[in-house]
């Protein structure tokens, strides 16, 4: 069972550096970068992302983000020492990862001072599920 | 244990509640919700310039949600759990119905593609009720975890 949750962590754990990298060589992570992707480039000659492309993009997002972080969290809980930790880590990375997905379409239809909600939103839960799959495989170590 | 369970059923309902909504969205953008539009979108429309779609074009979109809705209505099924004992028989019948329409909803298109119009119909009512079970299922799912987590504490 150990090598079976250790082994899902290192996928977790990829899929999240694998999603920073593409999410950086999509979007970017500076607000002039997220900015372009958004509402495009006159001086640049890049155009505006198409909504069909974004929805297309949130809605796997939205997937991939509930079966990983279901999964993680079940497994957080029933491994960490501290049940209050635990409580405040599962809520921590869901919320963050809900507020990420509702931001980046909040940034393209209401305002662009959601970028920064975003950038806030994807750093947290993605920092904060890296955390609870390192603490995973550190007390699976025992 | 069960308490922080319970907290994360309740969000894993409203990521399922966005994933059916961006869903619901994504197809009123590419397709529509008529039969016309529908036929329109799989078998094109010379005189709008819209092209028809191939078998591969299907198959793009069949091939990410056969794991997709399937994976979603297994992990979404399994927490009825939570639901009353009651309830259950309801529950499973309406599950048994929600398959059913993933099936027809993934794999009515080829048919349409290869001009079995009549199956448009069908792809249009399996999307309408997978959609309105899907939000069912899930509002009861939050609904018992809800109830479970106030009552753990």
């Amino acid at each position: 069972m150990r090598l079976l949750l250790a082994g899902l962590q290192v996928f977790v754990l990829l899929f999240l550096l694998f999603d920073v990298v593409y999410k950086s060589e999509q979007i970017g992570f500076s607000y002039e970068d997220v900015t372009t992707y958004l509402f495009g480039s006159e001086a640049l000659f890049i155009d505006a992302v198409v909504l069909k492309a974004l929805l297309e993009m949130l809605h796997a997002d939205t997937f991939f983000i509930m079966m990983v972080l279901l999964t993680l969290g079940s497994v957080y809980a029933r491994i960490c020492s501290s049940k209050r930790r635990a409580l405040y880590a599962v809520h921590t990375v869901m919320i963050a990862a809900f507020v990420a997905i509702i931001s980046l379409l909040a940034a393209r239809y209401i305002s662009e001072y959601f970028i920064g909600l975003w950038m806030v939103g994807f750093w947290l839960w993605h920092l904060g599920a890296a955390g609870m799959s390192l603490e995973i495989l550190w007390q699976l170590r025992r | 244990m069960k308490t922080i369970y319970c907290h994360a059923i309740v969000y894993f309902t409203l990521f399922g509640v966005l994933l059916l909504g961006s869903g619901i969205w994504l197809w009123g953008l590419k397709a529509g919700f008529t039969v016309e539009q529908l036929q329109q979108y799989y078998c094109g429309n010379d005189l709008l310039f819209m092209q028809a779609k191939s078998t591969q074009g299907v198959l793009e979109v069949a091939l990410p949600h056969a794991l997709g809705m399937g994976l979603f209505m297994m992990v979404t099924a399994h927490f009825m759990l939570f639901v009353p004992q009651r309830h259950r028989r309801q529950i499973i019948r309406l599950i048994a119905v929600w398959l059913v329409s993933a099936l027809v909803s993934i794999t009515a298109p080829f048919g349409i593609v290869y001009g079995w119009s009549g199956l448009t119909e069908a792809k249009l009512v399996a999307l309408v009720v997978f959609q309105i079970l899907g939000f069912y299922l899930l509002w009861r799912v939050f609904q018992a975890a809800f109830t479970d987590r106030r009552e753990s504490f």
